[in-house]
């Protein structure tokens, strides 16, 4: 059998199926059975679709790269526990596209930061981090109180819906409208928006009358690790939820 | 079918026919017959047409 | 010299314009680099700007260094060794060759401003946008054709172990890239053309990004650059390489294994238990091919050692495969758990990088660069050997400030982050772990502004050597015979 070795080196095309061969198989026994078993990720509630607000806020996030200093993934050890939270779950990043994991914390983990800070602290810290944080190293970004542009944001959650986020028809046909209620609103109002997205942070509004895109990216960081309600979750249930 | 091979053969087992296929490529390249016609081959860049212009 | 009567027409231009690219990317992307670098020492530096804060910039010089500069290296490596490794003509010319050329450049050009402008994937190392996506794409496939075409159309009966490793290069980058990539554009449904959304999302996304993350080190900047080890290294040395057989052993080890270790990126993560322990595993066990190829290379110097001490290009050329050895072993030992506990997340991983990426990949690039240069140009030698020197304890004198700076700061940075008093709380806010990391900041800096004085040291001896001038010290060498 070994003298086909001698066919691999002298025609290419031997050598291309050897080599697809060889590195195919990895990824197959890898990548595959994180799609078909079930116990890639846990079954918790509270983990939803992004609101519109969110969801732009989020794609803020990206276009600023502040995955590359911050990462959205807290490990199972007792000083990241006590430091940020509990440990992330799987099932907490499912609809992320893409996912923000991160590998560098030059800055803290942002996996549970929803609800640390008041909104107020996070537009300052945002716009110069050293006016709250002395010794901080975070570019500012007060480019971010310029309105934000979301007249395509149906068209969004239409491609997470492809991608499998289960928006539905409602909540697309009202993207728009959300989006705005979410900045604006009074959250005793009880707006329509806080039902069709729980725990989403109502009436951040940094602009006076318009959304800006502050106002977004602060509604991602408010909601970040915030969905799933650990204190209703046992000891015996996580462990057997994860791992 | 291919996620049941994937999930029943090769990743319970990849350690034996890792070490199989290693194996045969270690067989084959350090054969004794094979010595002398493999080790010729690293000559190849030393051998260029065009070397002193 | 040659037996043969007839000579074979290299197709060298699009060689000569792949360098001066690779060069000129080179110092772009260093330079980039340490401005970056010095953004973490001195925050004023992000400019309040958006176009120039840390965030955008930072992919702007991972695609310079890895796409533009390893890109254009391993083009012009990759084109000139098949064509002489095979004895046969660039296939489809200057033509299909500049289509390349010029396609890659604008890629990449479109590329950084692009990242500049705000537009990103969101993914390391694959910010692209989709449409970028698929112009690269188009751009691989000609490379393919003209790769494959070329080695197609050979006089040499055994194809050269040096293409095996540029093959596995292009046909595992051009997977990776389509499967990491496949993504629904907004536009689809009437939004914006400058975003789209990954099929893949949470933890199956984060296993196929580090596969393809990772295996862009392996296959991109490790086996396309070994690819020019096997060539260049016995080019200079005047011998064929150490063990042809192990060389055998060493692709098809080295091209199975690596596939394997994406999820070591992903440690302690919300991946499966299961997936990070094949992926600890099987970077553990990469160690063996690594060093194979590193003894391999190394010791094709065995009984020629002296040329160490008396060609520069030799030194970048043998150097680089030493730090490959470092890494290579660096690698493993934090793909172990307990070791990446502490070192994930910190600069520890920025130093293993960039022992990688500077000390391999970079002095690899130089040594071929450096050998290509006077042979594309018709001329005897370089400008001056003397300067390559210089340019070479410049730039090792950079990275040793660069590693070592990175080696501290990470691993007291990954302890602070643990540290707990004696009244059992965390001892460090976090905020006091990023101030301890400002004097290692400012050296790592330094090491990064030496790397890049170096490569300008490169640009001058290139552009001279180009012109045809000789320095005095190397006619003086060529009077007495030696190299």
């Amino acid at each position: 059998m070994f003298k086909h070795h001698a066919k691999l080196e002298t025609n290419i095309f031997f050598l291309a199926v050897g080599i697809l061969l060889t590195i195919v198989v990895g990824g197959l026994v890898e990548v595959v059975p994180l799609f078909s078993i079930e116990s890639t990720i846990e079954k918790v509630d509270g983990v939803r679709p992004y609101s519109p607000l969110e969801l732009a806020g989020r794609n803020i996030y990206i276009r600023e790269g502040c995955y590359n200093c911050h990462s959205q993934m807290i490990r199972p050890f007792k000083d990241e526990v006590e430091r940020y939270g509990h440990y992330s779950l799987a099932a907490e990043s499912k609809y992320d596209h893409p996912f923000q994991w991160g590998s560098k914390r030059t800055g803290p983990d942002l996996a549970r930061v929803g609800g640390k800070y008041t909104n107020e602290w996070q537009l300052r810290h945002l716009i110069n981090p050293r006016d709250v944080v002395p010794g901080s190293i975070m570019p500012g970004y007060k480019h971010l109180m310029r309105p934000l542009d979301y007249a395509d944001i149906a068209a969004h959650l239409k491609a997470n819906r492809v991608v499998g986020v289960p928006y539905t028809d409602a909540q697309i046909a009202n993207a728009k409208k959300d989006l705005e209620e979410q900045v604006f609103a009074d959250p005793a109002s009880k707006p329509a928006v806080a039902a069709s997205y729980p725990k989403a942070q109502i009436g951040s509004a940094a602009g006076k009358d318009k959304v800006t895109e502050m106002d977004a990216l602060v509604a991602y960081l408010q909601v970040l690790g915030t969905m799933v309600d650990f204190s209703a979750i046992t000891p015996e249930a996580a462990k057997k939820m994860n791992r | 079918m291919l996620v049941a091979f994937v999930d029943n053969v090769l990743r319970p087992f990849w350690v034996l026919w890792v070490m199989m296929i290693f194996t045969g490529v270690v067989f084959y390249a350090y054969r004794p017959k094979n010595k002398q016609r493999l080790e010729e081959y690293g000559n190849i860049p030393l051998k260029d047409d065009n070397e002193e212009r | 010299m040659s037996i043969n009567t007839e000579a074979t027409p290299y197709c060298d231009d699009v060689i000569q314009k792949f360098t001066i690219a690779a060069v000129f990317w080179g110092v772009v992307g260093f330079l980039a680099g340490d401005f970056i670098a010095l953004q973490l020492a001195f925050p004023v530096l992000n400019l309040d700007l958006e176009w120039t804060s840390f965030g955008r910039l930072r992919p702007v010089h991972t695609s310079a260094v890895i796409f533009a500069f390893g890109g254009n290296v391993l083009f012009a490596t990759s084109l000139y060794i098949a064509q002489r490794t095979c004895r046969a003509s660039l296939f489809g010319g200057s033509g299909l060759g500049g289509f390349i050329f010029f396609n890659f450049q604008a890629f990449i050009v479109a590329a950084a401003l692009s990242y500049v402008l705000g537009f990103s994937q969101g993914q390391e190392y694959a910010e692209p946008e989709w449409w970028l996506d698929l112009w690269l794409t188009v751009i691989w496939v000609a490379y393919l054709i003209a790769f494959a075409g070329t080695i197609m159309k050979r006089k040499e009966p055994h194809i050269y172990v040096a293409n095996w490793f540029f093959f596995a290069m292009i046909l595992t980058i051009a997977m990776l890239h389509l499967g990491n990539n496949v993504a629904v554009p907004v536009a689809l449904f009437g939004g914006s053309w400058m975003k789209s959304y990954n099929v893949f999302g949470g933890v199956q996304n984060a296993m196929t990004q580090w596969w393809y993350g990772h295996n862009a080190v392996g296959f991109f900047l490790t086996a396309g650059f070994l690819g020019i080890m096997y060539y260049f290294v016995p080019k200079r040395a005047e011998r064929p390489v150490y063990s042809y057989r192990l060389s055998i052993v060493h692709f098809w080890a080295l091209i199975f294994l690596y596939i394997w270790a994406g999820p070591h990126h992903l440690h302690y993560t919300a991946l499966p238990d299961w997936a990070q322990t094949l992926g600890m595993t099987f970077s553990v066990m990469l160690w063996m091919p690594s060093w194979g190829g590193m003894i391999n290379g190394l010791m094709t110097l065995s009984g020629a050692w002296d040329k160490l001490r008396t060609d520069p290009v030799m030194r970048f050329l043998v150097s680089s495969v030493a730090f490959y050895g470092m890494s290579t072993f660096e690698g493993p030992m934090m793909s172990i758990k307990a070791v990446n506990s502490l070192s994930h997340y910190t600069d520890w991983g920025i130093g293993h990088v960039h022992s990688g990426a500077l000390g391999w990949v970079a002095f690899v690039s130089f040594g071929a660069l450096y050998y290509l240069v006077p042979k594309l140009w018709g001329r005897k030698e370089m400008y001056s050997l003397k300067l390559v020197g210089v340019h070479f304890w410049i730039a090792t004198v950079g990275i040793v400030l660069y590693i070592t700076a990175m080696w501290i700061s990470g691993i007291m940075q990954g302890l602070m982050w643990r540290a707990y008093d004696s009244l059992g709380f965390l001892q460090y806010s976090f905020i006091e772990t990023v101030e301890a990391m400002h004097p290692y900041y400012v050296i790592r800096a330094l090491g990064g502004l030496l790397f890049v004085i170096g490569s300008l040291v490169m640009v001058y001896n290139v552009i001279k050597t180009i012109k045809g001038d000789v320095a005095d010290e190397a006619l003086a060498s060529a009077a007495s015979g030696a190299r």
